[in-house]
């Protein structure tokens, strides 16, 4: 645990120490202010509309971005540095390595979606009570959906040499996991129905809908996320592994 | 160059990758074990993750899983926005109702563009159209078909123009336009009257699970309305109602069969503008006696002539005295003058405090703020009930009515003081008969009459509006009251005043300069403290 938290601190402060977050930040901070702007005044005034249609477009092209920017260096960058040859041969375990760092990708995106809740909060201040349920409900749907895009930006980390490679294998798979339940969807009259069931097991937009979109905590789709987040970890791991025994 | 041999590293490399293949095998499990054994709190302030709990124990019962097919278009411009508000709150209804019971909903919302696939579902419903939401039984033996404008939600056309109308009309969209006052140049937009999907979903549901439907039969051959007829005054949207609730619709001629079918479960005699053969009107009462149910809505005609034999005559046993004159209420001005001498005095709207509060059929109306039209209709005065049992009002006018009287055959739509009173019009009442026989169930059943004061009112004309109304007389007549007992999904909404209040430009300031303007200081003076 210990050696859990010094990397996740190490982590967390590298990513705020560095002005790349800062501009990230704020660049998460206008996109949504900019989107939330015309949402309510589209609705006319709809506040929870408003806040929930945050949820359903701007979200999911930001986490298919956002999170491999911030992950494309956590691994590549360190092998090529050597410092992860140095952390690794440290008493410390992979695992708490990897969730670490998942762990600080994952705080960060989670400030960053922190945004709603801010303007929750002036909307509130102007006069009108969102619905505070159904948005906390949001904003921790969206971590976990940070939380799993965060861990297939580490594998790809894991899998690259340089940064923007990782980046690119990860904005990449993120648009695929987005694209093969909807895909398949469309596809199913063609489609067996094993492909359909494995694409109803992945389909992150589902599970994110279906639940925290409408302000309710369900057992099954929070499994769903933790699930998929601990394989991205555990795939990670053995990818980082493998350096030792590949040679 | 690492220490390992080739049979090591490919020893280690086919344990990772069995390791790998179980991990997926675990996760793939675990997410569908998960979908089995669950929990679910609702945090929404406005509970829009709740069904109703009457809906709640119907998904509960279901004898078998029920599948629903939504098969969606969107309108366009200038209907997409109502074509929205309506699919994303069935969709939500619907989504919440199969995360509440996984088990029992199989929901299937079938793609827009992917037109095959959608009809080739259909086929095998047995169905075609767009805006279709389909209730059916996994072996498909069973299946209610929901229209999304009309059923699900009730849309109030506003005046589409003539290319607007020919368009909705091409979507399968009936009902549009009211030939008196349409006008095909000019444009009034839409808006929707009232979202039913809760209550379609536990109708639909119970249709779905139902292994009988109760059979309603219309009178014919005394002059009624068509119960297949397109015309404004006939009947074939009561009918297509009806047969999407679940029951099962036949005419009855009783020239040709003089006694009642016995799977008679309702009669409706609406609209006879003829006496009934001699002896119909007795067996009706016996029929009524022994358990039976009865809908009658007199022909303005029938009223005003004094018909022997007729719908008013028979309703006249029971309490329910159809008095001649038609009820009027008078119009009010931009300016909130009272306007008489018009037509339109004779079509008005009866509220939620024209409607009983304690009749389990008016009172879901009531309470949903639901509101009823009539069109040339007469009232009722109270009479004596023939046979022991309690006569009820349900719905009445305003205070403002008065009974505009015929003046050599003509109405002049204007009160007046000497011939004419103002006061409550009795224009739905209902006779519940302490007489009955007893059922399959072994309960007593008792005569059940509803008599309304038009034959207009259940009519093609003025179906959208009465529906609700309709549909829950004919669940109460056949002891359905459940089915009317759903009360609707609340909508989460809380508003801000962008036009009246400084809202927008505070927002804007913060919104696009302050917390961004925050971060980048934040930035910089993190950057600067690290360069020094």
């Amino acid at each position: 645990m210990r050696s859990f938290l010094a990397i996740y601190r190490r982590e967390l402060a590298g990513l705020f120490l560095a002005p790349l977050a800062w501009i990230l930040l704020c660049v998460t901070l206008f996109y949504n202010g900019f989107f939330f702007l015309a949402a309510l005044e589209q609705s006319g005034g709809n506040v929870n509309a408003s806040l929930g249609y945050l949820h359903r477009g701007p979200l999911w092209y930001l986490v298919a971005f956002l999170p491999p920017l911030l992950t494309m260096r956590m691994i590549s960058e360190e092998t090529r540095s050597g410092l992860l040859e140095f952390l690794l041969t440290a008493p410390v375990s992979d695992t708490a390595v990897m969730i670490g760092k998942l762990a600080a990708a994952t705080s960060f995106m989670a400030i960053a979606w922190s945004s709603v809740l801010v303007f929750g909060l002036v909307v509130q201040l102007l006069g009108a009570t969102p619905d505070w349920g159904q948005l906390c409900m949001e904003w921790l749907g969206a971590v976990f959906v940070s939380g799993l895009f965060s861990a297939i930006g580490l594998i790809c980390s894991a899998l690259s040499g340089t940064p923007l490679l990782a980046a690119f294998l990860a904005i990449l798979s993120n648009l695929v996991l987005f694209m093969v339940p909807t895909g398949a969807r469309m596809a199913r009259g063609v489609l067996h129905e094993p492909a359909l069931w494995i694409a109803d097991r992945i389909d992150v937009r589902a599970h994110f809908d279906g639940s925290f979109q409408t302000g309710a905590l369900d057992s099954s789709h929070v499994l769903f996320f933790v699930v998929w987040t601990a394989l991205g970890v555990f795939l990670a791991v053995r990818i980082v592994e493998s350096r030792r025994w590949m040679g | 160059m690492s220490g390992f041999g080739v049979k090591s590293r490919v020893s280690i490399g086919l344990r990772t990758g069995l390791g790998v293949a179980i991990a997926l095998v675990i996760a793939f499990l675990a997410v569908d074990l998960a979908r089995w054994r669950y929990f679910r709190v609702d945090l929404s302030l406005s509970g829009r993750n709740t069904l109703d709990q009457s809906v709640i124990d119907i998904i509960d019962q279901l004898p078998e899983p029920v599948v629903v097919d939504v098969f969606l278009r969107p309108l366009r411009y200038p209907y997409d926005g109502i074509s929205a508000q309506i699919a994303g709150r069935t969709l939500e209804v619907l989504r919440v109702a199969q995360e509440s019971r996984r088990n029992q909903i199989d929901l299937r919302v079938h793609d827009p563009n992917d037109i095959e696939t959608q009809q080739q579902r259909q086929r095998e419903l047995g169905i075609e159209g767009v805006n279709l939401v389909v209730f059916s039984n996994e072996s498909g033996t069973r299946k209610s078909v929901q229209t999304l404008y009309g059923d699900v939600a009730v849309v109030d056309w506003g005046n589409p123009t003539r290319e607007l109308y020919e368009y909705l009309s091409q979507q399968g969209i009936q009902g549009t336009v009211n030939p008196n006052t349409w006008r095909p140049n000019e444009f009034k937009p839409a808006q929707v009257a009232s979202n039913r999907a809760e209550e379609v979903l536990a109708e639909a549901l119970l249709k779905v699970s139902s292994a009988t439907a109760p059979r309603v039969y219309f009178s014919t051959g005394q002059g009624e309305p068509s119960i297949d007829g397109e015309l404004p005054a006939d009947l074939a949207r009561l009918r297509m109602t009806l047969e999407s609730d679940g029951f099962e619709v036949e005419a009855w001629d009783p020239a040709r069969t003089p006694e009642l079918p016995d799977d008679c479960a309702v009669l409706a005699i609406i609209g006879a503008t003829q006496s009934f053969p001699d002896g119909t009107l007795d067996r009706i009462r016996e029929f009524v006696t022994g358990g039976g149910r009865v809908l009658g809505a007199p022909a303005l005609t029938d009223v005003e002539q004094g018909l022997e034999g007729g719908v008013a005559a028979y309703l006249m046993g029971y309490g329910m005295v159809a008095e001649s004159g038609i009820v009027c209420e008078p119009l009010i001005g931009n300016g909130g003058e009272r306007i008489y001498n018009s037509p339109n005095c004779a079509t008005f709207m009866v509220g939620e405090t024209g409607l009983s509060a304690s009749h389990p059929l008016t009172e879901p109306l009531r309470r949903r703020s639901r509101r009823l039209r009539f069109h040339l209709t007469n009232a009722f005065r109270r009479g004596g009930l023939a046979t022991a049992g309690q006569l009820l009002d349900i719905v009445t006018s305003t205070p403002d009515a008065w009974q505009d009287l015929a003046v050599r055959g003509q109405y002049d739509y204007s009160f007046d003081h000497r011939t004419e009173t103002r006061d409550r019009r009795r224009l739905a009442m209902v006779a519940q008969l302490a007489s009955g026989t007893p059922g399959a169930d072994g309960e007593i059943q008792q005569g059940r009459v509803i008599g309304i004061a038009s034959s207009l009112f259940p009519s093609n004309q003025l179906m959208d509006v009465n529906r609700d109304f309709l549909l829950n007389a004919f669940n109460w007549m056949t002891a359905r009251e459940h089915r009317v007992r759903v009360s609707p999904l609340p909508a989460s909404m809380t508003t801000l005043d962008l036009a009246r209040s400084s809202a927008l430009p505070k927002l804007s300031w913060t919104l696009y300069l302050l917390l961004p303007g925050l971060c980048v200081a934040v930035g910089a003076v993190l950057a600067w403290r690290r360069r020094n």
